[in-house]
């Protein structure tokens, strides 16, 4: 099995603060990995970095094995950010073309695969309203439509499920897996636990560190509990013991 | 390519966006309509009010304005505070005093040259004739005077001649007698010389010849006696020695003497008679000599002739004629550009139009770029393999095509609506223009970069914009200081405004205001290098 991302032993600062320190990482090709940890842990920080677009002080991102940063992974990419970025005068249809003309998508086939992306996120009948009418959750389906517009081999989605309502999550929950057997990777991050629980595999995120990586199940079973919640405290508490 | 559809996406925007369309077209227009309205209504004639004017200069004063006799200096002046009025004029001879309210700048103008221009007239039409008449009776005076003078300096003369005169004559006359004297004596003497030696000399010849002739006769005289009695004295010697000698011969004879002849005789010598000394008897002569009376020579009169003083006539002294008057310039100003009734508006259509252009793109693609960083839309861009300078690019594309639009309107709202000249070509305005707009966008979108919200993107309208809208040449800054021409010279809109005023205003073609496009070119490339530059910030290619 190749690897969709490999991050070796990156540090990453934002001014002179250190975010990350030595994170080392591997996301293997057709799997939804999420990067779990609470608010302030680096994950942004790092799925930044993967983009090209906070910069790595130390180690390498390679992304199908692709130095980060350049346009060659960038073209493989599909990002969604934490804050839905969207042009609130545009339709959701413009919207989803351009993008997707940005990442070199001719125009007519940008068109039908907007159209398509639009049936598959449940925003076929308001393809032409004007975003700014759109709700918060119509949004964030816009920007996973957006992130797919290139057709990627991994999606990047930065907290793809903060603040919908939990029947839209459900949906993200399906629309991820038909994704991913579509042959795609993604690597999402979440500060929910109950999400991390259903991906394939869990990196646990804490100060900027990496403390564990595995399955839910495999963590939880190095944990000895059978809730990722335990797991995740028994693994900081190993950290900090390390520490 | 990319670019292209960044630029597509800005300008669909911007025709979604019906509130930003409305400020960047109708927004300068409105602005446009108000100032020309404003700058170019001109205050037909100021209302003022006159103390103590002559009637003469009352009148002159109310052709160019609303001119009323004040009741008081007090009430005129309380009039002017509560804005009843717009000046009171206070003459004090020879002084006009003209109190302002003073806080409307327009209105202060007005009054100003409503009073120069009323002063002119004054001067003109009283004032020459004032003048002139001065000047003939100065002119008069001073005939009188010369007159005056002329007359007793004729006068001194006469008199200093004729004392002259005088005393030349009897210097003359004095002189003359003296030397006549002298004469007189002179002749006197030679003639009584004269005659006395001639006199003598007769006198004494005949006196001497008289005595000669004596002489003479009295030396043969003495001569014949002396001779005589020599001859009687040898006669009676002779007899006498004969007489011994006989006797001796006899003698000798009578003894027999032997031979008788070898007897010496004795010498005899005659004794020496002397004959007496003859003296002249001394002869005195004595003449009286005639005398000579000369008294009766009378001394010749001198006669001097009569000097006449020269008369000056003061009718002949010729007071040159000065030709003085009094000719008040009449001003007529000729224009090489623009004209008489060229309004504030128009001088300033040329800055404000680039001003308006610059100052709405500025502040609208600041503001959009802004927004795509703060909604994050521009990092959500560059999460595509997009380049940097593409979004730069579409960005400059959309805005360009948006400015040019904006320019366009702006510039026929101006020309046909508002009915400013334009002397240059209209292509050439619209290249500047545009020009401007492409700076003012690179400039906005650059700055962006600093502000981390739209309030802070209004922050750099005092700090950016109106320094350049201050310095843009709208004001002369032909005296400002040093720093602030050398400060003038970093703004872009100071090349594009002096630009659009040379076409529009001067009439100037594409090669007088090149090197300001260039200049303005220039600024538009440098803001899109550091712009792009500043998008590093979001990733790092």
């Amino acid at each position: 099995m190749s690897e969709a991302v490999e991050i070796e032993n990156i540090d990453v600062r934002l001014g002179k603060a250190p975010i990350l320190r030595g994170v080392s990482a591997r996301i293997h090709e057709g799997r939804i990995v999420a990067l779990l940890g609470p608010s302030g842990a680096g994950k942004t920080t790092l799925v930044k970095a993967l983009m090209g677009m906070n910069p790595v002080c130390n180690g390498e991102i390679r992304v199908f094995g692709k130095k980060v940063p350049s346009f060659e992974a960038l073209s493989m990419v599909g990002y969604m950010a934490q804050n839905d970025a969207l042009y609130e005068d545009l339709s959701a249809l413009d919207n989803l073309v351009f993008f997707g003309s940005l990442c070199g998508v001719k125009e007519k086939a940008a068109k039908s695969r907007a159209e398509e992306l639009l049936e598959f996120t449940g925003l076929g009948a308001d393809k032409s309203k004007p975003v700014k009418k759109y709700s918060s959750g119509m949004k964030r389906r816009l920007s996973l439509a957006i992130s797919l517009m290139n057709d990627p081999k991994l999606l990047i989605l930065d907290e793809p499920t903060v603040g919908i309502d939990p029947l839209l999550r459900i949906r993200f929950r399906e629309q991820f897996l038909r994704l991913r057997n579509q042959g795609r990777t993604i690597f999402l991050t979440t500060h929910v636990m109950d999400e991390a629980q259903n991906c394939d595999a869990v990196l646990l995120m804490r100060e900027g560190r990496i403390i564990a990586y595995g399955s839910p199940s495999e963590l939880m079973a190095g944990a000895g509990t059978d809730s990722l919640e335990d797991a995740f405290l028994y693994h900081i508490g190993l950290s900090e013991k390390e520490a | 390519m990319r670019a292209l559809y960044v630029a597509g996406r800005v300008l669909k925007q911007f025709a979604r966006d019906r509130r930003t369309l409305g400020l960047l077209i109708f927004a300068p227009l409105l602005i446009l309509f108000l100032a020309y309205t404003i700058l170019n209504s001109t205050i037909e004639a100021p209302n003022v009010e006159q103390l103590n004017m002559p009637e003469d200069m009352a009148a002159a004063f109310a052709k160019e304005m609303n001119l009323t006799a004040a009741a008081g200096e007090a009430e005129a002046l309380d009039d002017l505070k509560h804005l009843k009025t717009d000046a009171v004029i206070i003459y004090t001879e020879p002084d006009i005093t003209v109190c302002l309210e003073g806080s409307d700048s327009s209105l202060t103008a007005a009054v100003k040259k409503a009073v120069a221009s009323a002063m002119s007239s004054y001067v003109r039409d009283h004032v020459n004739a004032e003048a002139l008449r001065k000047i003939d009776e100065q002119k008069r005076k001073i005939t009188a005077d010369i007159d005056a003078q002329i007359k007793s300096v004729q006068d001194s003369v006469t008199e200093d001649i004729k004392e002259q005169q005088e005393k030349i004559k009897s210097d003359i006359e004095s002189r003359m007698s003296e030397k006549f004297e002298d004469m007189k004596e002179d002749v006197k003497d030679k003639i009584s010389s004269q005659l006395k030696s001639a006199l003598r000399k007769k006198i004494t010849g005949a006196v001497e010849k008289a005595a000669a002739a004596q002489r003479e006769a009295v030396k043969r005289q003495l001569a014949s006696y002396q001779q005589g009695v020599m001859r009687s004295v040898s006669q009676a010697a002779e007899s006498y020695a004969q007489a011994v000698r006989r006797a001796l011969e006899e003698y000798l004879s009578e003894i027999g003497a032997p031979g008788g002849a070898d007897f010496q005789m004795p010498a005899f010598t005659p004794p020496v008679i002397t004959p007496p000394e003859l003296t002249m008897p001394a002869m005195k002569l004595s003449f009286g000599m005639p005398s000579i009376d000369l008294s009766d020579i009378e001394m010749p009169s001198v006669d001097m002739p009569e000097i006449e003083a020269p008369v000056i006539g003061s009718s002949d002294i010729k007071v040159p004629d000065i030709g003085f008057s009094v000719e008040v310039a009449d001003i007529s100003y000729s224009y090489l550009n623009g004209s008489d009734d060229m309004g504030a508006f128009d001088a300033a259509a040329p800055y404000l139009m680039g001003f308006f252009v610059f100052f709405f793109v500025f502040i609208i693609a600041g503001i959009a770029f802004l927004r795509e960083r703060i909604s994050g839309t521009l990092e959500r861009v560059l999460a595509t393999p997009i380049r940097r300078y593409e979004i730069v690019a579409g960005y400059f594309l959309g805005f360009g095509a948006f400015a040019f639009v904006q320019t366009l309107l702006i510039q026929f709202f101006m020309l046909y609506v508002l009915g400013i000249q334009i002397k240059g070509s209209l292509p050439l305005i619209c290249a500047v223009n545009l020009l401007l707009a492409t700076g003012s966008l690179s400039l906005g979108t650059f700055l962006s970069a600093f502000a981390r919200n739209e309030m802070q993107m209004f922050q750099f309208i005092p700090v950016v914009i109106v320094p350049q809208a201050v310095f843009c040449g709208l004001f002369s800054l032909r005296d400002a200081p040093g720093w602030v021409q050398a400060l003038s010279k970093l703004f872009p809109l100071t090349y594009g405004a002096r630009a659009l005023n040379d076409v529009a205003a001067r009439g100037m073609g594409f090669p007088d205001i090149a090197p300001d496009m260039a200049v303005l070119a220039g600024f538009t490339l440098l803001f899109l290098v550091l712009n792009t530059l500043v998008l590093k910030k979001y990733r790092r290619m």
